[in-house]
Protein backbone atom coordinates (compact mmCIF):
# COMPACT_ATOMS: atom_id res chain seq x y z
CA UNK A 1 0.00 0.00 0.00
CA UNK A 2 3.06 2.25 0.04
CA UNK A 3 2.49 2.95 -3.63
CA UNK A 4 -1.08 3.98 -2.91
CA UNK A 5 0.06 6.38 -0.20
CA UNK A 6 2.60 7.92 -2.54
CA UNK A 7 -0.13 8.38 -5.14
CA UNK A 8 -2.50 9.99 -2.63
CA UNK A 9 0.27 12.26 -1.40
CA UNK A 10 0.97 13.38 -4.97
CA UNK A 11 -2.71 14.15 -5.59
CA UNK A 12 -2.96 16.00 -2.26
CA UNK A 13 -0.16 18.36 -3.28
CA UNK A 14 -2.36 19.91 -6.01
CA UNK A 15 -5.56 20.22 -3.99
CA UNK A 16 -6.73 23.36 -2.18
CA UNK A 17 -5.70 23.19 1.49
CA UNK A 18 -9.20 23.42 2.95
CA UNK A 19 -10.41 20.40 0.93
CA UNK A 20 -7.25 18.27 0.89
CA UNK A 21 -8.05 15.89 3.74
CA UNK A 22 -11.67 15.38 2.78
CA UNK A 23 -10.96 14.62 -0.87
CA UNK A 24 -7.98 12.41 -0.10
CA UNK A 25 -9.97 10.40 2.46
CA UNK A 26 -12.69 9.74 -0.10
CA UNK A 27 -10.24 8.99 -2.92
CA UNK A 28 -8.30 6.68 -0.63
CA UNK A 29 -11.48 4.83 0.32
CA UNK A 30 -12.49 4.43 -3.32
CA UNK A 31 -9.08 3.12 -4.35
CA UNK A 32 -8.92 0.73 -1.39
CA UNK A 33 -12.39 -0.59 -2.25
CA UNK A 34 -11.33 -1.12 -5.85
CA UNK A 35 -8.15 -2.94 -4.78
CA UNK A 36 -10.10 -5.04 -2.29
CA UNK A 37 -12.64 -6.01 -4.95
CA UNK A 38 -9.90 -7.04 -7.33
CA UNK A 39 -8.14 -9.04 -4.61
CA UNK A 40 -11.39 -10.86 -3.80
CA UNK A 41 -11.83 -11.73 -7.48
CA UNK A 42 -8.27 -13.08 -7.76
CA UNK A 43 -8.18 -14.63 -4.29
CA UNK A 44 -4.79 -13.12 -3.51
CA UNK A 45 -3.08 -9.83 -2.71
CA UNK A 46 -2.34 -7.51 -5.63
CA UNK A 47 1.30 -7.02 -6.55
CA UNK A 48 2.87 -3.57 -6.74
CA UNK A 49 2.80 -3.66 -10.54
CA UNK A 50 -0.93 -4.49 -10.50
CA UNK A 51 -1.60 -1.62 -8.10
CA UNK A 52 0.53 0.60 -10.33
CA UNK A 53 -1.71 -0.46 -13.25
CA UNK A 54 -4.83 0.56 -11.33
CA UNK A 55 -3.29 3.92 -10.41
CA UNK A 56 -2.18 4.53 -13.97
CA UNK A 57 -5.73 3.87 -15.09
CA UNK A 58 -6.97 6.38 -12.51
CA UNK A 59 -4.80 9.10 -14.04
CA UNK A 60 -1.85 11.36 -13.36
CA UNK A 61 -2.13 12.97 -9.89
CA UNK A 62 -2.24 16.50 -11.32
CA UNK A 63 -5.12 15.59 -13.65
CA UNK A 64 -7.03 13.80 -10.90
CA UNK A 65 -6.66 16.81 -8.60
CA UNK A 66 -7.51 19.18 -11.43
CA UNK A 67 -11.03 17.74 -11.68
CA UNK A 68 -11.76 18.94 -8.17
CA UNK A 69 -10.51 22.45 -8.86
CA UNK A 70 -12.60 25.31 -10.23
CA UNK A 71 -11.88 25.92 -13.93
CA UNK A 72 -9.82 29.06 -14.58
CA UNK A 73 -8.60 30.50 -17.84
CA UNK A 74 -6.55 33.60 -18.54
CA UNK A 75 -8.61 34.33 -21.64
CA UNK A 76 -11.89 32.44 -21.88
CA UNK A 77 -13.59 30.99 -24.96
CA UNK A 78 -15.80 34.07 -25.41
CA UNK A 79 -12.93 36.53 -25.80
CA UNK A 80 -10.44 34.13 -27.39
CA UNK A 81 -11.48 34.68 -31.05
CA UNK A 82 -11.25 38.48 -30.55
CA UNK A 83 -7.87 38.02 -28.85
CA UNK A 84 -6.52 36.04 -31.81
CA UNK A 85 -7.87 38.64 -34.26
CA UNK A 86 -6.20 41.50 -32.34
CA UNK A 87 -2.92 39.55 -32.21
CA UNK A 88 -3.05 39.10 -36.00
CA UNK A 89 -3.75 42.81 -36.55
CA UNK A 90 -0.94 43.74 -34.13
CA UNK A 91 1.43 41.38 -35.94
CA UNK A 92 0.57 42.94 -39.31
CA UNK A 93 0.90 46.50 -37.97
CA UNK A 94 4.23 45.62 -36.38
CA UNK A 95 5.78 43.53 -39.15
CA UNK A 96 4.57 45.12 -42.41
CA UNK A 97 6.22 48.56 -41.88
CA UNK A 98 9.47 46.81 -40.91
CA UNK A 99 9.25 44.63 -43.98
CA UNK A 100 8.67 47.66 -46.22
CA UNK A 101 11.67 49.48 -44.76
CA UNK A 102 13.73 46.30 -45.14
CA UNK A 103 12.80 45.92 -48.83
CA UNK A 104 13.46 49.63 -49.39
CA UNK A 105 16.92 49.43 -47.82
CA UNK A 106 17.74 46.24 -49.68
CA UNK A 107 16.87 47.74 -53.05
CA UNK A 108 18.40 51.10 -52.34
CA UNK A 109 21.48 50.66 -50.18
CA UNK A 110 24.35 48.63 -51.73
CA UNK A 111 25.89 47.89 -48.31
CA UNK A 112 22.87 45.66 -47.54
CA UNK A 113 23.46 43.64 -50.73
CA UNK A 114 26.57 42.03 -49.26
CA UNK A 115 24.60 40.83 -46.26
CA UNK A 116 22.07 39.10 -48.52
CA UNK A 117 18.29 39.08 -48.10
CA UNK A 118 18.52 36.07 -45.73
CA UNK A 119 21.01 37.78 -43.44
CA UNK A 120 18.94 40.92 -43.50
CA UNK A 121 15.84 38.97 -42.45
CA UNK A 122 17.74 37.32 -39.60
CA UNK A 123 19.03 40.70 -38.42
CA UNK A 124 15.57 42.28 -38.61
CA UNK A 125 14.08 39.40 -36.64
CA UNK A 126 16.75 39.56 -33.97
CA UNK A 127 16.02 43.28 -33.60
CA UNK A 128 12.25 42.81 -33.76
CA UNK A 129 11.73 39.97 -31.27
CA UNK A 130 11.75 42.29 -28.25
CA UNK A 131 9.00 44.42 -29.78
CA UNK A 132 7.02 41.30 -30.76
CA UNK A 133 7.38 39.94 -27.22
CA UNK A 134 6.21 43.23 -25.67
CA UNK A 135 3.28 43.55 -28.13
CA UNK A 136 2.18 39.97 -27.46
CA UNK A 137 2.50 40.53 -23.69
CA UNK A 138 0.55 43.80 -23.68
CA UNK A 139 -2.29 42.38 -25.83
CA UNK A 140 -2.48 39.29 -23.60
CA UNK A 141 -2.49 41.41 -20.44
CA UNK A 142 -5.26 43.68 -21.77
CA UNK A 143 -7.38 40.67 -22.70
CA UNK A 144 -6.77 39.00 -19.34
CA UNK A 145 -8.08 42.18 -17.66
CA UNK A 146 -11.02 42.28 -20.09
CA UNK A 147 -11.77 38.65 -19.26
CA UNK A 148 -11.98 39.47 -15.57
CA UNK A 149 -14.11 42.59 -16.10
CA UNK A 150 -16.35 40.84 -18.66
CA UNK A 151 -16.98 38.00 -16.20
CA UNK A 152 -18.07 40.54 -13.57
CA UNK A 153 -19.84 43.19 -15.67
CA UNK A 154 -21.07 41.05 -18.58
CA UNK A 155 -20.39 43.93 -21.01
CA UNK A 156 -20.31 41.54 -23.95
CA UNK A 157 -23.98 40.75 -23.42
CA UNK A 158 -24.88 44.43 -23.71
CA UNK A 159 -25.19 45.10 -27.44
CA UNK A 160 -27.60 46.57 -29.96
CA UNK A 161 -28.39 44.70 -33.20
CA UNK A 162 -29.24 48.06 -34.84
CA UNK A 163 -25.62 49.11 -34.46
CA UNK A 164 -24.23 46.17 -36.44
CA UNK A 165 -22.00 47.30 -39.36
CA UNK A 166 -23.44 47.17 -42.86
CA UNK A 167 -22.44 44.22 -45.02
CA UNK A 168 -19.87 45.25 -47.60
CA UNK A 169 -19.70 43.66 -51.02
CA UNK A 170 -16.00 43.20 -51.68
CA UNK A 171 -16.60 43.18 -55.45
CA UNK A 172 -18.17 46.62 -55.48
CA UNK A 173 -15.91 49.52 -56.44
CA UNK A 174 -16.98 52.73 -54.68
CA UNK A 175 -17.78 55.41 -57.28
CA UNK A 176 -16.17 58.06 -55.08
CA UNK A 177 -12.82 56.30 -55.24
CA UNK A 178 -13.10 55.87 -59.04
CA UNK A 179 -13.87 59.59 -59.45
CA UNK A 180 -10.94 60.44 -57.17
CA UNK A 181 -8.60 58.15 -59.14
CA UNK A 182 -9.68 59.65 -62.48
CA UNK A 183 -9.23 63.25 -61.30
CA UNK A 184 -5.89 62.65 -59.58
CA UNK A 185 -4.75 60.48 -62.50
CA UNK A 186 -5.51 63.18 -65.09
CA UNK A 187 -3.71 65.84 -63.03
CA UNK A 188 -0.70 63.49 -62.60
CA UNK A 189 -0.61 62.62 -66.31
CA UNK A 190 -0.75 66.30 -67.30
CA UNK A 191 2.04 67.14 -64.89
CA UNK A 192 4.21 64.22 -65.98
CA UNK A 193 3.75 65.02 -69.71
CA UNK A 194 4.76 68.60 -68.94
CA UNK A 195 7.93 67.68 -67.03
CA UNK A 196 8.86 64.86 -69.43
CA UNK A 197 8.64 67.12 -72.50
CA UNK A 198 10.33 70.11 -70.90
CA UNK A 199 12.73 68.12 -68.71
CA UNK A 200 12.16 70.69 -65.93
CA UNK A 201 10.48 69.92 -62.63
CA UNK A 202 11.01 73.30 -60.98
CA UNK A 203 12.39 76.49 -62.42
CA UNK A 204 12.86 79.29 -59.89
CA UNK A 205 15.19 82.24 -60.02
CA UNK A 206 17.54 80.77 -57.42
CA UNK A 207 17.17 77.05 -58.17
CA UNK A 208 16.32 74.81 -61.09
CA UNK A 209 15.40 71.15 -60.79
CA UNK A 210 15.61 69.24 -64.03
CA UNK A 211 15.39 65.61 -65.12
CA UNK A 212 18.33 63.59 -66.39
CA UNK A 213 17.90 61.65 -69.61
CA UNK A 214 17.20 58.48 -67.60
CA UNK A 215 14.74 60.40 -65.39
CA UNK A 216 12.81 61.66 -68.45
CA UNK A 217 12.60 58.12 -69.84
CA UNK A 218 11.16 56.81 -66.59
CA UNK A 219 8.67 59.70 -66.36
CA UNK A 220 7.38 58.79 -69.84
CA UNK A 221 6.93 55.17 -68.73
CA UNK A 222 5.15 56.30 -65.55
CA UNK A 223 2.95 58.58 -67.67
CA UNK A 224 1.90 55.60 -69.78
CA UNK A 225 1.11 53.57 -66.67
CA UNK A 226 -0.83 56.48 -65.12
CA UNK A 227 -2.77 56.99 -68.35
CA UNK A 228 -3.67 53.33 -68.41
CA UNK A 229 -4.74 53.64 -64.74
CA UNK A 230 -7.01 56.58 -65.62
CA UNK A 231 -8.63 54.46 -68.32
CA UNK A 232 -9.15 51.61 -65.85
CA UNK A 233 -10.68 53.95 -63.27
CA UNK A 234 -12.98 55.40 -65.93
CA UNK A 235 -14.21 51.88 -66.77
CA UNK A 236 -14.67 51.18 -63.04
CA UNK A 237 -16.71 54.36 -62.75
CA UNK A 238 -19.34 53.05 -65.15
CA UNK A 239 -19.04 49.38 -64.26
CA UNK A 240 -18.48 49.52 -60.52
CA UNK A 241 -17.90 45.79 -59.87
CA UNK A 242 -14.63 43.94 -59.97
CA UNK A 243 -14.51 41.20 -62.56
CA UNK A 244 -11.77 38.62 -62.85
CA UNK A 245 -10.51 40.16 -66.08
CA UNK A 246 -10.30 43.69 -64.73
CA UNK A 247 -8.69 42.54 -61.51
CA UNK A 248 -6.12 40.54 -63.50
CA UNK A 249 -5.30 43.65 -65.57
CA UNK A 250 -4.99 45.59 -62.32
CA UNK A 251 -2.51 43.02 -60.97
CA UNK A 252 -0.42 43.30 -64.15
CA UNK A 253 -0.50 47.09 -63.84
CA UNK A 254 0.62 46.86 -60.19
CA UNK A 255 3.39 44.46 -61.15
CA UNK A 256 4.67 46.67 -63.97
CA UNK A 257 4.61 49.70 -61.62
CA UNK A 258 6.60 47.73 -59.01
CA UNK A 259 9.20 46.71 -61.60
CA UNK A 260 9.50 50.26 -62.94
CA UNK A 261 9.96 51.68 -59.43
CA UNK A 262 12.55 48.97 -58.74
CA UNK A 263 14.48 49.86 -61.90
CA UNK A 264 14.20 53.59 -61.11
CA UNK A 265 15.63 53.02 -57.62
CA UNK A 266 18.70 51.34 -59.11
CA UNK A 267 19.06 53.64 -62.15
CA UNK A 268 21.30 56.23 -60.48
CA UNK A 269 20.80 59.97 -60.96
CA UNK A 270 17.25 60.89 -62.00
CA UNK A 271 17.29 64.66 -61.38
CA UNK A 272 19.75 67.50 -61.72
CA UNK A 273 19.85 70.48 -59.40
CA UNK A 274 21.41 73.74 -60.49
CA UNK A 275 21.32 77.35 -59.45
CA UNK A 276 23.23 80.54 -59.92
CA UNK A 277 24.13 80.70 -56.24
CA UNK A 278 25.33 77.08 -56.02
CA UNK A 279 29.05 76.67 -56.67
CA UNK A 280 29.93 73.95 -59.21
CA UNK A 281 31.86 71.83 -56.67
CA UNK A 282 29.03 72.02 -54.14
CA UNK A 283 26.43 71.20 -56.84
CA UNK A 284 27.93 67.74 -57.42
CA UNK A 285 27.69 66.94 -53.71
CA UNK A 286 24.12 68.29 -53.44
CA UNK A 287 23.04 66.36 -56.57
CA UNK A 288 24.46 63.12 -55.17
CA UNK A 289 22.64 63.60 -51.85
CA UNK A 290 19.33 64.60 -53.44
CA UNK A 291 19.44 61.67 -55.89
CA UNK A 292 20.17 59.32 -52.99
CA UNK A 293 17.02 60.53 -51.24
CA UNK A 294 15.00 60.34 -54.47
CA UNK A 295 16.16 56.73 -54.95
CA UNK A 296 15.17 55.91 -51.36
CA UNK A 297 11.74 57.47 -51.87
CA UNK A 298 11.29 55.56 -55.15
CA UNK A 299 12.39 52.29 -53.48
CA UNK A 300 9.86 52.71 -50.68
CA UNK A 301 7.13 53.54 -53.22
CA UNK A 302 8.12 50.40 -55.11
CA UNK A 303 7.85 48.35 -51.92
CA UNK A 304 4.36 49.77 -51.29
CA UNK A 305 3.45 48.86 -54.88
CA UNK A 306 4.72 45.32 -54.26
CA UNK A 307 2.43 44.99 -51.24
CA UNK A 308 -0.53 46.32 -53.27
CA UNK A 309 0.32 43.78 -56.01
CA UNK A 310 0.26 40.94 -53.47
CA UNK A 311 -3.05 42.14 -52.01
CA UNK A 312 -4.64 42.39 -55.47
CA UNK A 313 -3.22 39.00 -56.42
CA UNK A 314 -4.77 37.43 -53.32
CA UNK A 315 -8.09 39.06 -54.18
CA UNK A 316 -7.82 37.69 -57.70
CA UNK A 317 -7.08 34.17 -56.44
CA UNK A 318 -9.97 34.32 -54.00
CA UNK A 319 -12.23 35.52 -56.79
CA UNK A 320 -11.08 32.63 -58.98
CA UNK A 321 -12.20 30.12 -56.40
CA UNK A 322 -15.70 31.42 -57.11
CA UNK A 323 -16.37 32.21 -53.49
CA UNK A 324 -19.66 34.06 -53.43
CA UNK A 325 -19.49 37.47 -51.82
CA UNK A 326 -20.90 37.65 -48.31
CA UNK A 327 -23.60 39.98 -49.54
CA UNK A 328 -24.67 37.38 -52.09
CA UNK A 329 -24.69 34.69 -49.40
CA UNK A 330 -26.82 36.80 -47.12
CA UNK A 331 -29.24 37.81 -49.86
CA UNK A 332 -29.35 34.19 -51.01
CA UNK A 333 -30.24 33.08 -47.51
CA UNK A 334 -32.90 35.76 -47.31
CA UNK A 335 -34.36 34.58 -50.61
CA UNK A 336 -34.42 31.00 -49.43
CA UNK A 337 -36.06 32.02 -46.17
CA UNK A 338 -38.75 33.97 -48.00
CA UNK A 339 -39.61 30.97 -50.23
CA UNK B 1 -14.12 11.50 -42.84
CA UNK B 2 -11.43 9.09 -41.55
CA UNK B 3 -12.71 6.27 -39.29
CA UNK B 4 -10.59 7.48 -36.36
CA UNK B 5 -11.95 11.02 -36.63
CA UNK B 6 -15.42 9.59 -36.92
CA UNK B 7 -14.97 7.51 -33.77
CA UNK B 8 -13.51 10.45 -31.90
CA UNK B 9 -16.38 12.66 -33.00
CA UNK B 10 -18.90 10.04 -31.94
CA UNK B 11 -17.24 9.67 -28.53
CA UNK B 12 -17.29 13.45 -28.05
CA UNK B 13 -20.94 13.71 -29.00
CA UNK B 14 -21.81 10.72 -26.83
CA UNK B 15 -20.03 12.39 -23.92
CA UNK B 16 -22.04 15.56 -24.44
CA UNK B 17 -25.27 13.60 -24.68
CA UNK B 18 -24.53 11.64 -21.50
CA UNK B 19 -23.34 14.60 -19.43
CA UNK B 20 -26.77 15.91 -18.53
CA UNK B 21 -28.30 12.48 -18.02
CA UNK B 22 -25.50 11.49 -15.63
CA UNK B 23 -26.65 14.08 -13.13
CA UNK B 24 -30.17 12.71 -13.37
CA UNK B 25 -28.92 9.14 -12.92
CA UNK B 26 -26.79 10.08 -9.88
CA UNK B 27 -29.61 11.99 -8.21
CA UNK B 28 -32.08 9.19 -8.88
CA UNK B 29 -29.69 6.52 -7.62
CA UNK B 30 -29.10 8.45 -4.41
CA UNK B 31 -32.71 8.26 -3.37
CA UNK B 32 -31.22 5.49 -1.26
CA UNK B 33 -28.04 6.20 0.68
CA UNK B 34 -24.79 5.00 -0.90
CA UNK B 35 -21.10 5.67 -0.75
CA UNK B 36 -19.08 6.57 -3.82
CA UNK B 37 -17.71 3.18 -4.75
CA UNK B 38 -21.04 1.31 -4.54
CA UNK B 39 -22.82 4.15 -6.32
CA UNK B 40 -20.40 3.84 -9.23
CA UNK B 41 -20.81 0.06 -9.32
CA UNK B 42 -24.60 0.27 -9.17
CA UNK B 43 -24.67 2.81 -11.98
CA UNK B 44 -22.33 0.63 -14.06
CA UNK B 45 -24.52 -2.44 -13.42
CA UNK B 46 -27.47 -0.49 -14.79
CA UNK B 47 -25.54 0.48 -17.92
CA UNK B 48 -24.54 3.98 -16.83
CA UNK B 49 -20.73 3.77 -16.68
CA UNK B 50 -19.11 6.76 -15.00
CA UNK B 51 -15.45 7.14 -14.21
CA UNK B 52 -14.26 8.11 -10.75
CA UNK B 53 -12.70 11.33 -12.00
CA UNK B 54 -16.15 12.48 -13.06
CA UNK B 55 -18.25 11.00 -10.28
CA UNK B 56 -16.49 12.35 -7.19
CA UNK B 57 -16.19 15.98 -8.32
CA UNK B 58 -19.84 15.75 -9.46
CA UNK B 59 -20.90 14.49 -6.02
CA UNK B 60 -19.05 17.35 -4.34
CA UNK B 61 -20.64 19.88 -6.70
CA UNK B 62 -24.14 18.52 -6.14
CA UNK B 63 -23.53 18.59 -2.40
CA UNK B 64 -22.30 22.18 -2.50
CA UNK B 65 -25.48 23.03 -4.44
CA UNK B 66 -27.52 21.54 -1.61
CA UNK B 67 -28.94 18.66 -3.67
CA UNK B 68 -27.09 15.95 -1.74
CA UNK B 69 -26.12 15.51 1.86
CA UNK B 70 -23.21 13.39 3.00
CA UNK B 71 -21.98 11.76 6.16
CA UNK B 72 -18.74 10.01 7.09
CA UNK B 73 -19.49 6.71 8.77
CA UNK B 74 -17.62 3.55 9.63
CA UNK B 75 -18.54 0.42 7.70
CA UNK B 76 -16.53 -2.80 7.56
CA UNK B 77 -13.91 -1.15 9.80
CA UNK B 78 -13.38 1.61 7.23
CA UNK B 79 -14.51 5.19 7.13
CA UNK B 80 -16.77 5.81 4.17
CA UNK B 81 -18.62 8.85 2.98
CA UNK B 82 -22.30 8.14 2.39
CA UNK B 83 -24.38 10.33 0.13
CA UNK B 84 -28.13 10.69 -0.16
CA UNK B 85 -30.58 12.97 -1.85
CA UNK B 86 -31.50 16.03 0.25
CA UNK B 87 -35.00 17.50 0.45
CA UNK B 88 -34.07 20.15 -2.16
CA UNK B 89 -32.51 17.41 -4.25
CA UNK B 90 -35.80 15.48 -4.26
CA UNK B 91 -37.69 18.53 -5.51
CA UNK B 92 -35.12 19.23 -8.22
CA UNK B 93 -35.08 15.57 -9.22
CA UNK B 94 -38.87 15.63 -9.69
CA UNK B 95 -38.60 18.73 -11.88
CA UNK B 96 -35.73 17.25 -13.86
CA UNK B 97 -37.64 14.01 -14.42
CA UNK B 98 -40.59 15.97 -15.85
CA UNK B 99 -38.15 17.82 -18.09
CA UNK B 100 -36.51 14.56 -19.09
CA UNK B 101 -39.88 13.10 -20.08
CA UNK B 102 -40.66 16.24 -22.12
CA UNK B 103 -37.36 15.95 -23.94
CA UNK B 104 -37.90 12.25 -24.48
CA UNK B 105 -41.40 12.73 -25.89
CA UNK B 106 -40.27 15.66 -28.11
CA UNK B 107 -37.38 13.65 -29.44
CA UNK B 108 -39.67 10.70 -30.09
CA UNK B 109 -42.05 12.94 -32.03
CA UNK B 110 -39.17 14.34 -34.10
CA UNK B 111 -37.79 10.88 -34.78
CA UNK B 112 -41.22 9.54 -35.77
CA UNK B 113 -41.79 12.48 -38.13
CA UNK B 114 -38.42 11.77 -39.69
CA UNK B 115 -39.34 8.12 -39.97
CA UNK B 116 -42.58 8.87 -41.80
CA UNK B 117 -41.19 11.76 -43.83
CA UNK B 118 -38.01 10.18 -45.21
CA UNK B 119 -36.92 6.87 -46.61
CA UNK B 120 -34.29 6.36 -43.91
CA UNK B 121 -35.52 4.11 -41.09
CA UNK B 122 -34.92 5.13 -37.48
CA UNK B 123 -33.34 2.40 -35.38
CA UNK B 124 -35.65 1.00 -32.74
CA UNK B 125 -34.99 2.32 -29.23
CA UNK B 126 -34.38 -0.27 -26.55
Amino acid sequence: MELLNRYLHAVKFWLPKEQQDDIIAELSEDLRSQIEDRENQLGRKLSDSEIAGLLKQRGRPLLVANRYLPQHSLIGPVLFPIYVLVLKIAAICFLVPRLLVLIGFFIFDPKYHAEGIGGLFVRTWSEAWYGIFITFGVVTLVFAILEQTQAKSGWLEKWDPLKLPKVKDTRRIPRASSVFEVVIGIIAVMWMVEIATSGIVLNQASIRIGLTGTGRGFVWIMTAIALFGVGMSAVNLFRPFWTRGRLAVRVVQDLVSTLVFGLMARAGALIVLSGASIPAAKAVEINATVNTWVSLFVAITGAICAVITIVDLVRLILMKTNRPALLNQVSGTATRLSC
Amino acid sequence: MAPNTNNELFENLKGELRRGSLILAVLAELRTEKYGYTLRKDLADKGMEIDEGTLYPLLRRLESQGLLSSQWREEDKRNKRFYRLSHDGELILCQLLVEWENIDSSLNKILKEQHHGTAKPVPARS
